[in-house]
């Protein structure tokens, strides 16, 4: 449970939101916070990206295909784990799609 | 070499009908549980009239089936071990 | 590294068939396995476009049909009697791909390691 604006947001026990519908781009720096992640360009890049990728196919991407997707959309200097673990030090799939508002990936490092 | 594996009643479930048109030349099928009752219908002994066809002795016993089916081969438990590691793989449609 | 098939048989939405197979499939493909998909009988449903499954209350996961390649699943093979027997075309299909001979299909599953039904 996230307490943000007066309003309740529900989780699950590992803090991803429990409705896609309830995430703004206000809420995200709130649950990076959590994470002890400070939001930059850079994070918000990712961010939008995982999101949009959710949208679009219904499904968290795993690490590996993020790092191919974002290869892809992105360019190759960002495509890559290591660019990637520099702004979510824990896990980009895990970190980045939580902040995203999105479920927990099924393969998530 | 592909044991190819049904379990449903034909009246149930696509699964033989999916086997029978992807099966090769080699393969052998595996029926137990209700796919067994197929075996009384003659339309379903005439598709598989030229296949190598097993079944399940506990489930034709299980069903009362034994006077009926004298003609199919019937294995145990431990031969279906023993087939599944003749063939190659195993597909449980 | 194995090769892997997953079939699908079974209609989309009314049961969890599908929808298991394909979590399946990405989940495999992201353990770096090399998949493969077979879309037969009314399994072939699943990959017809403007599907609404929200509005029945199922999850939308044919939505994740747009990610294969993505994931590297390269090979989605329908089978073309299945195919015919329901008169669908190939420009019914959201995604590209072309039809596949039952024998080709049986050459295929001869040459994998693993094959899945769903």
């Amino acid at each position: 449970m996230i307490e943000f604006n007066g309003k309740q947001i529900e989780t699950d026990h590992q803090g991803y939101l429990k409705s896609v519908n309830d995430w703004t781009p206000e809420l995200a720096p709130v649950i990076a916070k959590e994470e002890q992640i400070e939001l930059t360009e850079a994070h918000w890049e990712v961010i939008n990206f995982v999101r949009e990728f959710y949208l679009e196919f219904k499904t968290s991407p795993a690490i590996r295909v993020l790092v191919k997707a974002i290869g892809q959309k992105l360019g190759e200097d960002k495509g890559n784990s290591k660019y990637l673990y520099t702004l979510f030090p824990v896990g980009p799939a895990k970190q980045a799609t939580k902040i995203a508002g999105l479920p927990k990936p099924a393969k998530c490092i | 070499m592909i044991l190819h594996h049904i379990q449903d009643s034909v009246e149930q479930s696509s699964g033989l009908t999916t086997c029978l048109r992807y099966i090769a030349l080699g393969d052998s099928i595996l029926l137990s549980g209700n796919a067994i009752n197929c075996l009384l219908k003659r339309e379903w002994r005439a598709k598989l009239a030229n296949l190598r066809v097993v079944a399940l002795k506990e489930d034709v016993n299980a069903r009362g089936l034994q006077d009926y089916l004298k003609d199919v081969k019937q294995i145990s438990y431990n031969e279906f071990v023993e087939l599944s590691l003749e063939h190659e793989k195993v597909i449980s449609w | 590294m194995k090769k892997l098939c997953i079939i699908f048989r079974q209609a989309p939405h009314g049961t969890a068939h599908g929808r298991e197979g394909l979590d399946l499939s990405l989940l495999s493909a992201s353990f770096e396995q090399e998949v493969s998909l077979l879309f037969s009988d009314e399994g072939l449903l699943t990959l017809l476009k403007s599907q609404d499954p929200e509005s029945i209350g199922s999850k939308d996961y044919i939505a994740a049909l747009g990610a294969l390649s993505l994931y590297d699943i390269e090979t989605v093979l329908v089978c073309q009697e299945s195919m015919q027997a329901l008169g669908l075309e190939l420009e019914d299909l959201r995604i590209d791909l072309s039809a596949a001979l039952p024998t080709e299909i049986s050459k295929h599953l001869a040459e994998v390691d693993e094959v899945l039904v769903f």
